[in-house]
């Protein structure tokens, strides 16, 4: 049975998270939280590498169940978004990733201070990459670039759960048709079945999200259309994960989000990266 | 009647020998005990969620706490979450220790686990007592001897008499073990939460009965078996003979063959006698 193999340290298997730059993405995003999407989208993923730290570790470190990229792409180029040690790195064991932030911010966070108030508490916040936001939207060589990491990968691991490519953007490409690229990608396979593709458009203007759909109505557009097209399937442990948390799901149910906002981009991450079975 | 009783473990599949997350308890203690009047024994066996920080400790803690011969503890629901209670007390000084004896040796905890200890450790656990009921403390033993378990989560107890299986229990189908079993949280103190949960289950006992306590894995495989019409308690039961296979040589080779998962596998066997 395809996407059942375990994940182990002997058989980790990769994550790559691409990460539109654009000048757009320095826009308001939809929904009643005043931020911009270059800051939703890097704070969703300093807060996944956080979960995923913490979830991996032991008493003797962080196990490397997964390796991580976060590749951007905008005006200057296509590359690793992560800052610090990890600068200008690809795909990273978990490990290093989880001892290596950029830097820890003190976020500061409201709570409930247990006589019916709130106060105000802070929290470290470990970041490894900035929102950054210029120029146009390159998701073509983005996705090549993923298909050569997943290549590889599969070339080195090739019994391991497949590979996840998340791509989360706000805007068409502009160098070109990026089907192609991404058709790339979903035709690698490890013996465990061929490797993923989610997407996620982020929303600038409100309006309602299109979740998880499994055809193209009620999509507005050409755009997102292609966008959907792009999207593999949801392998059965994330239909019945997105399912449980009230998604209605059939077996031709993408993996991709349209007119995403804060909420959403969050499911699609949690979603799209649960593991099966850590051994 | 006396017990006749025999550990084995073996760490999953691709870990190392120190990774084993599951623990057992035995009362009186093997080395000590020959073979004790069956109405003195206490079992215990856990299974430390391997996603969790210390499971292995908190796992082997709780098969300690539960095989001490302490009153009342399998009197009902909410005697037993008491206990567990006290046990997650026990668990917070040693985890104070743990945390000082890190920082003494210059490798103090990092963020990330300093996060996964504040969620708590997590483990299965299925405890047994066997008891003689003249002498109190028990369920509803409908003979000379009897036994109550307790368990939270999908550690599996099996009682065969007479070549057939009398009790399964808490899992009585192979189909009904998923991955996410329910678990005891160390640093749940909330005790009626935790009598909500815990499913008990008295009987008797008689010579010749065998008894098998065992982690999921074994679990699973035990009751698939039996399922297949098989009869895994002879298997079992073969280990301790001469010229049986070996625990390790038997889960190596079910592992290999796809009937029973790559998982920490533990097993307590009680044969009366």
């Amino acid at each position: 049975m395809p996407y059942s193999a375990e994940i182990s340290r002997s058989n980790p298997t990769c994550f790559v998270f691409l990460v539109d730059q654009s000048a757009s993405m320095g826009d308001p995003i939809g929904g009643e939280v005043q931020s911009i999407k270059a800051a939703v989208v890097s704070d969703a993923i300093n807060r996944l590498l956080t979960e995923l730290s913490v979830k991996c570790a032991k008493e003797e470190g962080v196990r490397d169940y997964f390796h991580v990229a976060v590749i951007g792409y905008g005006h200057t180029s296509v590359g690793s978004a992560f800052g610090g040690t990890l600068r200008g790195l690809d795909l990273v064991p978990l490990s290093q990733i989880a001892d290596n932030p950029a830097r820890v911010d003190e976020r500061v966070k409201k709570v409930p201070d247990g006589a019916g108030g709130i106060v105000e508490t802070t929290k470290s916040f470990p970041v490894w990459m900035d929102p950054i936001y210029n120029g146009g939207t390159p998701m073509r060589e983005a996705l090549e670039l993923a298909r050569g990491l997943v290549d590889k990968w599969i070339t080195e691991h090739p019994a391991c759960f497949p590979p996840i490519v998340l791509n989360l953007t706000d805007g068409e490409s502009t160098d070109g048709d990026p089907t192609e690229a991404a058709a790339a990608i979903r035709a690698l396979a490890s013996s465990d079945g061929d490797a993923l593709l989610f997407n996620l458009h982020v929303s600038d203007a409100g309006g309602s999200a299109v979740t998880f759909p499994d055809d193209v109505e009620g999509l507005p557009d050409s755009y997102a259309r292609t966008l959907f097209e792009m999207s593999s399937p949801l392998p059965p442990h994330m239909r019945t994960y997105a399912e449980q948390e009230g998604f209605k799901v059939s077996d031709d149910t993408r993996g991709f989000v349209y007119n995403a906002d804060i909420v959403s981009v969050v499911q699609f991450l949690d979603i799209g990266t649960r593991a099966t079975d850590l051994r | 009647m006396r017990a006749s009783i025999a550990t084995y473990y073996l760490h999953k599949g691709g870990c190392a020998a120190e990774e084993y997350e599951d623990a057992f308890a035995v009362c009186p203690e093997l080395s000590q005990a020959g073979v004790p009047d069956v109405a003195k024994v206490r079992l215990a066996i856990a299974d430390g969620a391997s996603e969790s920080v210390l499971a292995g400790a908190w796992a082997r803690l709780l098969g300690k706490h539960f095989t001490l011969n302490v009153p009342g503890v399998f009197e009902q629901p909410l005697t037993f979450a008491r206990h567990t209670v006290s046990a997650t007390e026990s668990f917070e000084s040693a985890l104070y220790d743990y945390v000082a004896e890190r920082a003494a040796h210059g490798r103090p905890l990092r963020w990330y686990e300093q996060r996964k200890l504040d969620r708590g450790a997590y483990a299965t656990l299925l405890a047994v007592g066997f008891f003689n009921p003249y002498e109190g403390d028990v369920l509803a033993p409908t003979d000379d001897r009897g036994w109550t378990a307790a368990a939270i989560g999908d550690s599996g107890f099996f009682q065969v008499r007479d070549g057939r299986l009398l009790v399964a229990f808490p899992m009585v189908r192979s189909a009904e073990f998923s991955t996410s079993p329910g678990l005891l949280n160390s640093r749940n103190r909330d005790v009626h939460l935790v009598a909500q949960h815990v499913r008990m289950r008295a009987g008797d006992v008689r010579p010749h009965d065998d008894i098998y306590l065992c982690t999921d894995a074994v679990a699973a495989w035990f009751l698939a078996e039996a399922e297949r019409g098989g009869h895994p308690w002879k298997i079992l039961n073969d280990l301790r003979s001469e010229g049986g296979p070996h625990f390790t040589d038997l889960i190596t080779e079910e592992r290999a063959a796809g009937r029973m998962r790559n998982d920490d596998a533990t097993l307590i066997h009680v044969a009366v006698r």
